[in-house]
C-alpha cells in the first residue's frame, strides 16, 4: 500500500507534516557553486574587444587546435585500454584476472602529473630508459617525450580506469548469454565481441570516454609538465604571467563552452545507462576460458598495463624518494599538515553542505534543480573555477573597500582574496558533486516511514536529527569526508592559484619541484599522495563487494 | 458511554483525486478494527489521517475524546498513537532493544530497560534484545515493530498491511498471536489490509472500503453473510451474481424459488451466490453443466453453467470428481439470500491511490 519513496505522495507527505526553512540554505550553495559560471559565460558575452582580438588572432587557434588533437589521441588510447581489459577481466577467465580486476582501477590513485613527471625522469636524457640505449646503440639520439603523442599516453595511463570501471559493469550485466548466442549464430568469438559485446555495451563506453574526455580538458598539471599548451595551462599563463584577469575570464570562458558540450553528452548517456539489466556475477563457468597461450596472453597484456599505469610509477617513485629521503623529509611535514589541514576544512564544509542539499531535497519538492546546480563544480576544470571564484571575490573587496576608505579615510588590505576562507569555498564548489552523492545514497535508506515511525513515538526537529538521520548517514557522511579529503589533497591547478601565501601542499610542492627537474624531491609527497588516493578505491570496492553479497 | 475511537465524515482530495468521502465509523475500548479494501481505495489515507501525519478536510477524528484532527490538529507525535508500519521501519543503526525503547525517551535508565525487557518477552523474543534488525527474519521484525510500537503505551495502535511482507504459514500463526497479545492488554487496534483472511483473523469488526467511501462497518459474519452493498459481496468472499425476479416475497431465479424477507417486488434482481451454497447433490433433479474446474486439494471449485445462462460457483469435496461438460447435479442452500438492484454494479475506482 506504500506509495513508493520519493512519489508524489510522500513528497506531499512531508510537506504536509514539515516546513521546510532548508531551502534558503540550500538556494545560496547553489548560487555560490553557479557564481563562476555564471560570471563567465556573462564575461563571454560581453567581451573586450582588444583583449579578445589578440586571443582570436594568436591564441585560441592553437589552443583549439592543440585541445582537439589531445582529445583525438587520449579517446582512442583510454577506449583501447578500457574496453579491451573491461572485456578480458570480466567476460574471460585467465591466470590473475581476479588480482588484475582488482589492480588496473589503482591508476586512479596516481594524479596525472605524478605520471607525467614520473615518465618524464624515466624517460629523460639523463633517465635510466636514455641511457641504456646510449650504451646499447652509442651514438643515438635523444628521443623527446614531451609532444602530443606523449601527453596523451601520459592521459591514457591516468583515464583508462573510467572507461574499464564502466565497460566492465557492461560485459558483467551482459554475461556470457549475448556471446553464446551470436555463437550458434555461426560468429567466432573474436567477430562476436566486436560485432554484439560492444555494441552492447556501447552507452557505457560512451559515458566512460565523456567523463576521460572532461578529465582531459580539465587537466593543468600533466599538459603543463610537459609543456604541452592547452586552455588551462594559456589560462594559468594569463593569469600569472600576464596579470591578465581578463584574458584568463575570456579563455575560461571558450573552456566552459567545451566542458557544458561535454556535460550534456554526458546526462545523455548517463541516462542511458538504465537500462541495465540485473548484475550476473555468474562464477567461473560463465566465462570464457582462456587456456595455454592465450591465457598466458591475456595475463602479460594485463600484466603490462598493470606494470606501465601502477607498477613502474610507483617502483621509481619509491627509488627516487629512497635516494632523496636525507635531506628531504623533514620539510614534507610542514606541507602534509597544510595539505591536511585544507583538505579536512574542506571535508567539513563540503559534507555539511551536502547533508543539507541531502535533507533538502527530500523535503521540499523542486529543490532537485538546486541540488543539480550545486553539484555542478564537478565538470568544472580548477583553472576555471579559480577564475570564476577570484572575479566576484575581488570585486566584492574592491567595493568595500572603496566604501571604508571613502567612509573613514583607511585603507585596508582586501578581506576575501587570497584567504583561507576563499580557497576553501573554491575546493567545496569543486568537490560537492563527490561528497553529495555518498551522502545522498546515504539518506535515500530512510524511507518515508522511519520518519513517520520516530514521530509516533513523539521524536522531531533536532531530536529527530541527531537521533536518526545523523546515525543512519554517518557512514554516508564519513565516505563523503574521505572522498573529499583525498580529492583536496590531489588538487593542483585552484591550489596554485588561489593559495594564500605560506600554504603550499604537496601536490603544489610537486609541481615546483618537477619545474625544476628535481624528481627525486617530489617523489616522496608523490607517494604520499597515491597512499591516500587508495583510499577511496578501497572504500569503492567494499561498497560493491558488500551489494554483490545483499 | 462513547466510542473510544470516532470517525465523522473524513473527507480528504489529493488534487481532484477524492481519496476520502465523508467515512464515519467508531471503535469501543479494547476492541481491534480492521478496513479491509482493494489497493488503492483510500484505506491507508484513512490510517496516516488517524495516526497524525495527515490532515483532512472536513469532519474530525476523536480519539478518547479529544477533537485531534478536524475543528483542530494535533500533531503526530503528541497523538500517542502507536503504529507498526508496512515495512515495518525499524531503525538500521539500533539494536532490537534500541528500537524497542526508542519511544521511551525521557524515561529513567532501569524503568525503560524494564520495560523493553518486558516487551520483548511478550513477542518471544527475550534474547534477541542485542541484535541488529537485519540479522532477524521478516516475521522477528514484525515483532520487533510491535513490540516498538507498543513500549510507550499507546492509546491506540495502528497496523498498515503488517503481514503483507510475510509468507502465507506465517501470517497465519503470526496474526492469531499478535489478536492474543492486544485482546491481553485490552489494546484498541485498527489495521489496513486488503485480504480478507487477515480481516477475518484480527478484527472484531470490519470496515469495508472502496474508493474513499465506507461501505459497511460491521463484524466479521455481519460482512460477510449480510454484506450492505454490490461492491462488498464482489470484494467479500467468492461469488457470483445471477439474475432472478422478486414478487410475493419470493426469488425466483436458475437455482429455484426461495423466500425472501422485506424485500420489495421487483422485476429484475441479482443474487448473490457463493460456492458454499451450491451443494453437490447426485440425487438432484436441478443439473448444470460444467464448464471448468480447480482442483484445490479438500474441495474442487466448479464453474456450472445452469440453463438460465447464468453462470455459478459451486465447492464440492475433492472426491466427487467430474469432468468439464458433465452435468452436475446440485441443489441451492440459500439461507439469507442476498439480493440486490439490478441495476447496482461494484464500484471501480479510476485513480489507484498506489
Amino acid at each position: 500500500m506504500h506509495a513508493e519513496p520519493g512519489g508524489p505522495s510522500s513528497r506531499s507527505r512531508f510537506l504536509a507534516s514539515r516546513p521546510s526553512g532548508l531551502l534558503l540554505p540550500a538556494a545560496l550553495i547553489a548560487g555560490v557553486a553557479a557564481l563562476p559560471i555564471a560570471v563567465l559565460l556573462y564575461s563571454f558575452l560581453s567581451p573586450e574587444r582588444e583583449i579578445w582580438g589578440h586571443l582570436a588572432e594568436h591564441v585560441l587557434p592553437d589552443l583549439v587546435g592543440n585541445t582537439l588533437l589531445l582529445l583525438a589521441c587520449v579517446i582512442p588510447l583510454t577506449s583501447v585500454i578500457g574496453i579491451g581489459m573491461g572485456w578480458l577481466t570480466a567476460a574471460c577467465d585467465y591466470p590473475g584476472r581476479k588480482f588484475f580486476a582488482w589492480a588496473l582501477t589503482l591508476p586512479m590513485a596516481v594524479p596525472p602529473y605524478v605520471f607525467a613527471f614520473v615518465y618524464l625522469g624515466l624517460l629523460d636524457f639523463t633517465g635510466p630508459v636514455q641511457t641504456a640505449i646510449r650504451k646499447v646503440f652509442p651514438g643515438s639520439g635523444f628521443v623527446d617525450i614531451r609532444n602530443v603523442f606523449g601527453v596523451s599516453a601520459i592521459l591514457s595511463l591516468a583515464f583508462y580506469p573510467y572507461v574499464y570501471l564502466l565497460c566492465r559493469s557492461a560485459f558483467l550485466t551482459q554475461g556470457r548469454t549475448a556471446m553464446e548466442a551470436s555463437q550458434t549464430l555461426g560468429l567466432s568469438t573474436t567477430r562476436a565481441f566486436f560485432r554484439v559485446c560492444v555494441p552492447m555495451a556501447r552507452p557505457w563506453i560512451a559515458a566512460g570516454l565523456t567523463l576521460v574526455c572532461m578529465e582531459t580538458l580539465a587537466d593543468f598539471g600533466a599538459v603543463s609538465i610537459f609543456n604541452y599548451d592547452t586552455f588551462t595551462t594559456a589560462i594559468y599563463k594569463a593569469w600569472f604571467g600576464l596579470f591578465s584577469l581578463n584574458a584568463a575570464s575570456q579563455l575560461s570562458a571558450v573552456l566552459v563552452a567545451f566542458v557544458l558540450a561535454a556535460l550534456v553528452l554526458e546526462q545523455r548517456f548517463r541516462a542511458r545507462l538504465r537500462f541495465t539489466g540485473a548484475e550476473r556475477t555468474g562464477g567461473a563457468q560463465l566465462r570464457l576460458r582462456l587456456t595455454g597461450v592465450r591465457g598466458w596472453l591475456a595475463f602479460a597484456v594485463s600484466a603490462l598495463v598493470f606494470a606501465l599505469a601502477f607498477a613502474l610509477p610507483c617502483l621509481q617513485l619509491l627509488v627516487w624518494a629512497w635516494e632523496a629521503a636525507g635531506p628531504a623529509l623533514s620539510r614534507y611535514v610542514g606541507l602534509g599538515t597544510n595539505t591536511l589541514i585544507l583538505g579536512l576544512l574542506t571535508a567539513a564544509v563540503t559534507s555539511a553542505a551536502s547533508l543539507l542539499l541531502a535533507c533538502a531535497r527530500r523535503i521540499a519538492p523542486g529543490s532537485d534543480w538546486l541540488v543539480k546546480i550545486a553539484t555542478l563544480g564537478y565538470a568544472m576544470p580548477g583553472t576555471i573555477l579559480a577564475v570564476g571564484i577570484f572575479i566576484p571575490a575581488a570585486w566584492f573587496d574592491n567595493a568595500m573597500l572603496d566604501m571604508i576608505s571613502a567612509a573613514t579615510g583607511i585603507s585596508l588590505s582586501p578581506f576575501i582574496q587570497g584567504s583561507l576562507g576563499l580557497l576553501v569555498t573554491a575546493y567545496a564548489v569543486r568537490f560537492l558533486a563527490a561528497g553529495f552523492g555518498s551522502v545522498d545514497s546515504a539518506m535515500q535508506r530512510i524511507t518515508p516511514s522511519i520518519t513517520d515511525a520516530a514521530r509516533t513515538m513523539g521524536c522531531r526537529g533536532t531530536a529527530l536529527l541527531r537521533r536518526v538521520y545523523l546515525p543512519m548517514t554517518r557512514t554516508g557522511l564519513l565516505t563523503a569526508a574521505i572522498l573529499v579529503l583525498v580529492d583536496v589533497m590531489k588538487e593542483l591547478p585552484v591550489t596554485l592559484m588561489m593559495r594564500p601565501f605560506g600554504w603550499d601542499t604537496l601536490a603544489v610542492k610537486i609541481y615546483e619541484f618537477t619545474s625544476e627537474g628535481e624528481w627525486r624531491l617530489a617523489a616522496a609527497p608523490a607517494l604520499a599522495l597515491i597512499a591516500a588516493g587508495l583510499l577511496p578505491i578501497m572504500l569503492l570496492t567494499r561498497k560493491t563487494e558488500a551489494r554483490k553479497q545483499s | 458511554m462513547n466510542p473510544f475511537l470516532q470517525v465523522d465524515r473524513l473527507t480528504k482530495h489529493y488534487g481532484a483525486h477524492r481519496v476520502a468521502d465523508g467515512i464515519s465509523f467508531q471503535l469501543e475500548k479494547g476492541e481491534i478494527g480492521c478496513l479491509l479494501g482493494p489497493s488503492g481505495c483510500g484505506k491507508t489515507t484513512l490510517l496516516r489521517s488517524i495516526a497524525g501525519f495527515e490532515n483532512i478536510e472536513s469532519g474530525s477524528i476523536v480519539l478518547d475524546g479529544e477533537i485531534v484532527s478536524g475543528p483542530r490538529f494535533v500533531p503526530a507525535e503528541e497523538r500517542r498513537i502507536g503504529m507498526v508500519f508496512q515495512d515495518y521501519a525499524l531503525f538500521p543503526h539500533l539494536t532490537v532493544a534500541g528500537n524497542v525503547g526508542f519511544g521511551l525517551a525521557g524515561m529513567d535508565r532501569g524503568r525503560r530497560q524494564a520495560i523493553v525487557s518486558a516487551m520483548l518477552d511478550t513477542v518471544g523474543l527475550a534474547d534477541s534484545g542485542h541484535k541488529y534488525p537485519y540479522e532477524l527474519s521478516g516475521g522477528q521484525q514484525q515483532r520487533v515493530a510491535l513490540a516498538r510500537a507498543l513500549a510507550p503505551e499507546p492509546r491506540l495502535l495502528l497496523m498498515d498491511e503488517p503481514f503483507s511482507n510475510l509468507d502465507v504459514s506465517l501470517r497465519e500463526s503470526l496474526s492469531r498471536e499478535i489478536r492474543s497479545i492486544l485482546k491481553q492488554r485490552g489494546i484498541t487496534a485498527l489495521l489496513v489490509t486488503h485480504n480478507q483472511h487477515e480481516a477475518y483473523a484480527m478484527a472484531d469488526r470490519i470496515g469495508v472500503v472502496s474508493c474513499g467511501t465506507m461501505h459497511q462497518w460491521g463484524t466479521p459474519h455481519e460482512v460477510y453473510h449480510r454484506p450492505a452493498t454490490v461492491t462488498v459481496a464482489g470484494f467479500v468472499g467468492e461469488g457470483t451474481f445471477i439474475g432472478g425476479r422478486v414478487g410475493g416475497g419470493t426469488l425466483r431465479c436458475g437455482l429455484g424459488e426461495f423466500r425472501v424477507r422485506d424485500e420489495a417486488d421487483a422485476a429484475g434482481v441479482q443474487v448473490l451466490v457463493r460456492p458454499e451454497d451450491v451443494v453437490h447433490d447426485d440425487a438432484s433433479p436441478f443439473k448444470a453443466e460444467i464448464t471448468s474446474r480447480t482442483f484445490r486439494g479438500s474441495s474442487i471449485l466448479y464453474s456450472l453453467r445452469l440453463d438460465t445462462g447464468d453462470t455459478v460457483l459451486a465447492q464440492v469435496p475433492s472426491h466427487h470428481d467430474h469432468a468439464v461438460g458433465e452435468r452436475l447435479g446440485i441443489r441451492a442452500d440459500l439461507e439469507d439470500v442476498i439480493v440486490f438492484p439490478s441495476t447496482a454494479e461494484p464500484e471501480a475506482c479510476a485513480f489507484p491511490e498506489d
